[in-house]
């Protein structure tokens, strides 16, 4: 009977940690380590960086928005299991939701792959960069499996 | 308090007087940045096509040359306190040689914070050179926080024989390119040593570019090749570097003679094509890296006569397309020789008639064409668990895996496709300056050794 505390503790400790949820936050960059899922180069410009945090809360990084869009259009079977897409805005530098943010396409942008894409956290950042740079144009998320990737 | 008059006077003489021998040393030696520097003057005063040598010193300021002339240091030290650019040229046949460009303390300090990131273009590039036709930098020294040299849109631009250095041993702290080139043309790269930067030369929409006698080392990238086109590099090194050649969105290059070795980062790569058309390796050694060599989406790729040696995977691809030749290769000591995606039934392991040297291939040549009688079957069961469960590395040589292999080797599983080497080589040979010797030339040679040995000894016995 003494033991019945630990075994109880022990069974406890297995039955909650089979019932942890898979945290679907973003997965920190590791610029030492983490290459693009897609081109293998390096993810080192953190401002173009995206990943893909599946269900299971494993991540699929990139080093660019096209390299994710090309990932997706080679894993649309898999789809279902894709959780959260994660961008970093280009004004704040932060993960964020792709679905959420806006995106702004000109060649003349320079992004790792060449994809001339960068995201913003809403659509008066999207529209001030245009203005400030006076190009570009407009992308919501929905346009983007429909923009043309060639790299520029 | 008594102070000895006598003694103390001559003292304070000579105290002022090494005080005035020392603060003319410094100012015949040293230009300060505010204003026009003595460089900058030097240069104005020059008529153009001629030369301005920079009197022995140190010099902190920046400079315009916007005339073509030939700046030349004789034991120069050139310092950037504040990590500003040092040297822009906005001028045609402009040379710049005999310099050593330095980072001030100061800069490392404002500039490399370890840990933080900086975008692309910061810090400055030590040397921009914009719109620039005929551009030589040769025997220089440049240590570097942002790019050695940044270029843009010029034509017949010339780098050779120069030393460049980053900071920093981690390479996301170190500096940029040593030579950071975008649309430029008639390109040629010659006998620099590059030393802990992050990509040795970042080339990016280059036409005609010559990558010949370079050493890059402890570097992320040693080339980086982005939408560029007619690239021929020969007899670089690259070692230990993150990835020795990195070819993306590339058209038309040739690698030959090159030594790509020690790429032993986790991610590490001799060579990794990326989207690349038309390229060729030929005659390089591709030795102990983490992949020797990796394909992926690229097209009508010929890599032949290369030693692939030593390292974890030999030849791995992704998503590869047609055309691909690989023929005459010689596959040894790779933990895995091949790695590829199952998808890829368009991969053939050979030329023509033409297949490669494989170590791992165990059947017998018996009509000793040295050519294997049976094709060389690439992804093993081993090579299938490996690439779904990396860490199944831990079974390596285990026996189980070795007894597995090796029946699947004698009596393969039918499968739909397979890639495969359908002439594997029985026997190799090293190309040595001029002359080819064979792994059976040895192994004759060692056998008449062995034979004299033998004869020798039985005679001499006999003689007793």
């Amino acid at each position: 009977m003494k033991k019945a505390p630990i075994v109880m503790t022990l069974m406890a400790s297995v039955v909650l940690g089979a019932c942890q949820q898979a945290s679907h936050d973003a997965h920190a960059i590791d610029h030492d380590v983490d290459t693009c899922e897609i081109c293998n180069m390096a993810i080192n410009n953190r401002q173009a960086a995206t990943q893909i945090v599946m269900e299971d809360g494993s991540a699929v990084k990139f080093d660019d928005i096209g390299c994710m869009m090309q990932y997706k259009e080679e894993n649309k079977e898999e789809a279902d299991n894709f959780h959260t897409e994660y961008i970093n805005s280009y004004d704040e530098q932060e993960w964020a939701d792709a679905a959420d943010s806006t995106f702004v396409y000109d060649e003349d942008i320079n992004t790792p792959m060449g994809n001339g894409v960068i995201s913003f956290s809403s659509l008066e950042e999207a529209e001030t960069f245009i203005e400030e740079e006076g190009d570009g144009e407009l992308l919501e998320y929905e346009n983007l499996a429909e923009h043309d990737w060639d790299s520029y | 308090m008594n102070i000895p008059m006598k003694t103390t006077i001559p003292k304070l003489l000579s105290m002022t007087y090494f005080l005035l021998i020392f603060v003319c040393f410094f100012n015949l030696n040293s230009v300060q940045a505010s204003g026009e520097g003595f460089i900058q003057k030097e240069i104005n005063q020059a008529a153009p096509g001629e030369k301005v040598t920079i009197p022995s010193g140190t010099y902190e300021e920046t400079v315009v040359i916007d005339k073509p002339i030939t700046l030349e240091g004789n034991n120069v030290d050139w310092i950037s306190e504040a990590g500003e650019t040092l040297v822009t040229i906005e001028a045609d046949n402009v040379t710049i040689q005999g310099i050593k460009f330095k980072q001030g303390d100061q800069t490392l300090e404002q500039e490399m914070i370890p840990g933080e990131e900086f975008s692309p273009n910061e810090p400055k590039p030590t040397i921009r050179v914009t719109s620039s036709s005929s551009f030589t930098f040769q025997d220089n020294y440049v240590d570097t926080i942002g790019s050695g040299i940044f270029g843009e849109n010029n034509h017949n631009f010339t780098v050779e024989n120069n030393k460049f250095t980053g900071v920093y041993s981690s390479f996301i702290d170190q500096g940029l390119a040593a030579v950071e080139l975008y649309e430029t043309d008639e390109v040629y790269i010659e006998e620099n040593l590059v030393e802990n930067v992050l990509d040795g030369f970042y080339l990016d929409s280059l036409s005609h570019a010559n990558i010949i006698n370079n050493t890059v080392k402890n570097s992320r990238y040693a080339t980086h090749l982005m939408y560029s086109s007619s690239i021929l590099g020969d007899s670089n090194r690259f070692q230990d570097n993150v990835n020795g050649l990195m070819i993306m969105d590339t058209t038309d290059a040739v690698f030959s003679e090159n030594t790509l070795v020690d790429q032993f980062h986790v991610n590490g790569y001799g060579v990794l094509m990326y989207r690349s058309k038309g390229i060729e390796l030929f005659d390089n050694e591709i030795s102990r890296n983490i992949t020797g060599i990796k394909l992926e989406e690229a097209e009508r790729v010929k890599i032949h006569d290369n030693i692939v040696a030593g390292n974890q995977k030999g030849i791995a691809w992704e998503r590869q397309r047609e055309d691909f030749e690989f023929h005459n290769n010689i596959m040894v000591s790779n933990v895995l020789s091949t790695q590829g995606d199952d998808n890829d039934e368009a991969i053939t392991l050979y030329s023509g008639k033409k297949g490669n040297y494989w170590d791992d291939y165990n059947l017998v040549d018996k009509d000793g064409d040295r050519i294997g009688e049976k094709p060389y079957l690439a992804g093993s069961i081993y090579d299938s668990l490996l690439s779904a469960k990396p860490e199944w590395q831990l079974f390596m040589n285990s026996p189980a895996m070795t007894i597995w292999s090796q029946v699947t080797e004698w009596l393969p599983p039918p499968q739909d496709a397979q890639v495969m080497d359908a002439y594997p080589q029985t026997d190799y040979s090293i190309k040595q300056s001029n002359s080819t010797f064979s792994s059976a030339g040895y192994g004759w040679m060692g056998l008449i050794l062995l034979m004299t040995a033998g004869t020798s000894v039985f005679y001499f016995r006999k003689e007793k």
